[in-house]
């Protein structure tokens, strides 16, 4: 598995937020130590300061002792000999204070021990030899006064302090300038750190943040300009993952806008066409009725209002019947109009005898029209199909009817059976008008006229529409072929009925 | 009287309406009244808007484009909206009655389009 990093928003903040940590951590940790060193330098120059004032009383009472025995020697043992046993009994202490003091330090302890040493040397093999002495023969004291031991000894102690003073010293100086470097650094360090988490905070806020700021605002923006009307807006899908997203979901999101709304807009369009042939419809429809009600008017009035003889009377008779039979057929082919809608199209299917179905509405269309002539062209033999002979009758019937209308100059009409084994083949052709390629695609849609009101040709564009539901439902086919000008075939094609069944 | 119609049986209703009086000529498209207007130079016309091979219209300027007197045409209809009314009336007819008519006054308005 690949792990890519993630350019990611979240992830350029935490990063930046975790250096800022780390940057500020290290200046802090900087500084504690620098304090926490200061502090122990107070401690230790604290500690010195006392080790060198316990240092300087023992140094004093040393002093005291020397002079007090000085004294002693020079009094011939007379006087002073009280401060002696007073400096003497104060030795002891300071001492103990002062190895108190050292008591840390192994150097300094040694130099003390030897200092001690020194003292006690001082007093019991100097003098209290010399105050015995001087107590069984007083006139020597004076003499030894003024003896180079006794110097000697005031040296070597003298230089034994400032040995331990100066060592101490030494090292507090040492320590100072230690800890002075120490805090230099650490105060650099923790300056540094401040700057640099300012120029970090500073980068993040001015480039991060408003380069972020900008790419919402885009969105925003383009948000509104959908919201306007404009569907076309896109985001740009680049940059950090979070915008990518973003920017991909606007966009999908704005490609199912534009798409519902092109479908809508069609959606409407058919519909409004759809409403626009319906009252087309409605218009032919009631002009339609009004030729055979013509008819039924006229003739009833004539025949109420006039006399005529026998013949002419059944004769005027007989036209009203026959108008209002057409009437009766125009009204249930437009009653289709609902049935066309409603899907549950019931099929009564029984074997039909074709070619008997067609000779019968060639019949009937000719009597409708003188100027045209029928052809018929069967194949031998029994022509079945599986059909509703009622429906079938109002398909050929409409085919029929067409070809007529649509060759208003008279000529022939081919009726035309095919065998084609399974299926038989129905052609009707006209040589009239044709029809034009731009109608050709919509010739069996609903209320579709193309020309026809133009010329002149009534009609309500449902015949067709009508024909194709009542084909298919029978599991037929239906189509055309047509060269403007020229004339138009129509043709359905059925399944045959099986050859022993009886025939309707 | 030249009738213009396509049904038979609105032709026959005419001829019925107008009674014996009166000689016919019938025509069922646009090319048969154009034809008969050559051969048989009628008084009056009565003449259908929807006539197969074109428009009634068509009939309609072709009688006004005959040379001699001013032949009187009655538009018989169904189409009786007013944008067919104002149609018929511009290319030049004399009178409009829509169908259904009754026959008493078709012969009515015959007699008096008739000088």
């Amino acid at each position: 598995m690949t792990v890519r990093r993630p350019t990611t928003i979240a992830f350029r903040v935490l990063l930046g937020s975790a250096v800022l940590a780390i940057v500020i951590t290290v200046a802090l940790t900087a500084l504690v130590l620098a304090v926490s060193s200061l502090r122990h330098a107070i401690t230790a120059e604290a500690r010195a300061k006392d080790t060198l004032t316990s240092a300087l009383r023992l140094q004093t009472a040393t002093g005291e002792l020397q002079s007090s025995l000085r004294g002693y020697l020079l009094t011939s043992g007379k006087r002073f000999q009280a401060p002696w046993v007073l400096a003497l009994r104060q030795i002891e202490p300071a001492e103990r204070d002062l190895d108190v003091r050292v008591a840390g330090d192994p150097a300094l302890r040694s130099r003390v021990r030897a200092l001690e040493a020194e003292i006690e040397t001082y007093v019991s093999d100097y003098a209290r030899p010399l105050i015995a002495l001087v107590q069984q023969q007083p006139e020597i004291g004076r003499s030894r006064t003024a003896s180079d031991e006794g110097k000697r000894w005031s040296d070597q102690l003298r230089r034994r302090f400032n040995g331990l003073a100066a060592s101490e010293n030494a090292r507090t100086a040492d320590r100072a300038a230690a800890v002075r470097r120490a805090s230099s650094i650490a105060t650099g360090a923790a300056i540094a750190a401040l700057v640099f988490s300012g120029v970090l905070i500073t980068a993040i806020g001015a480039l991060g943040a408003r380069a972020l700021s900008r790419r919402l605002r885009h969105a925003a923006a383009a948000a509104s300009e959908i919201a306007g009307g404009e569907f076309s807006t896109r985001l740009p899908e680049a940059g950090p993952a979070e915008l990518v997203e973003l920017g991909r979901a606007f966009n999908t999101m704005a490609g199912a806008l534009d798409a519902s709304r092109q479908t809508l807009l069609e959606q409407n369009r058919q519909l409004e066409e759809t409403e626009r042939r319906k009252t087309e419809l409605i218009t032919i429809v009631s002009h339609e009725l009004r030729t055979p009600l013509s008819g039924l008017i006229g003739f009833t009035n004539l025949l109420l209002a006039r006399d005529f003889d026998e013949a002419t009377h059944r004769r005027y008779l007989s036209i009203v019947h026959e108008e209002s039979r057409r009437l009766s057929a125009l009204v249930d082919r437009f009653l289709d109009v609902g049935r066309v809608e409603d899907e549950a199209f019931e099929l009564q299917l029984d074997p039909v005898d074709l070619a008997q179905l067609l000779r019968e509405q060639s019949e009937l269309m000719l009597a409708e029209s003188t100027r045209h002539t029928l052809v018929l062209g069967f194949p031998d033999g029994p022509l079945r199909v599986m059909a509703d002979r009622e429906r079938l009758a109002q398909v050929i019937g409409n085919l029929l009817t067409n070809a007529v209308k649509y060759s208003p100059d008279g000529g022939p009409v081919e009726v035309v059976v095919r065998d084609r084994g399974d299926t038989l083949r129905v052609e009707v052709v006209d040589h009239g008008l044709g029809i034009v390629d731009e109608d050709q695609p919509q010739i069996f849609t609903k209320f579709f006229r193309g020309r026809a009101a133009e010329r002149g040709i009534p009609g309500t564009g449902l015949g067709l529409a009508v024909a194709r539901e009542i084909v298919e439902a029978h599991g037929g086919e239906i189509g055309f072929t047509s060269r403007p000008g020229e004339g138009t075939t129509f043709w359905i094609e059925l399944t045959r009925a099986p050859v022993a069944a009886p025939v309707a | 009287m030249l009738i213009c119609e396509d049904e038979s049986n609105l032709r026959e209703l005419v001829r019925a309406s107008l009674g014996p009086d009166y000689r016919f000529v019938e025509a069922g498209t646009v090319a048969e009244a154009e034809e008969a207007l050559r051969v048989a130079a009628p008084d009056i016309v009565l003449l259908d808007l929807m006539l197969p091979g074109g428009s009634g219209i068509d009939v309609l300027h072709a009688v006004r484009r005959l040379p001699g007197d001013r032949i009187p045409v009655a538009v018989v209809s169904a189409w009786t909206t007013p944008e067919y009314r104002t149609a018929a009336d511009e290319a030049g007819a004399d009178a409009f009655m829509a169908k259904p008519f009754v026959p008493d006054e078709l012969a009515e308005l015959v007699t008096r389009l008739l000088p």
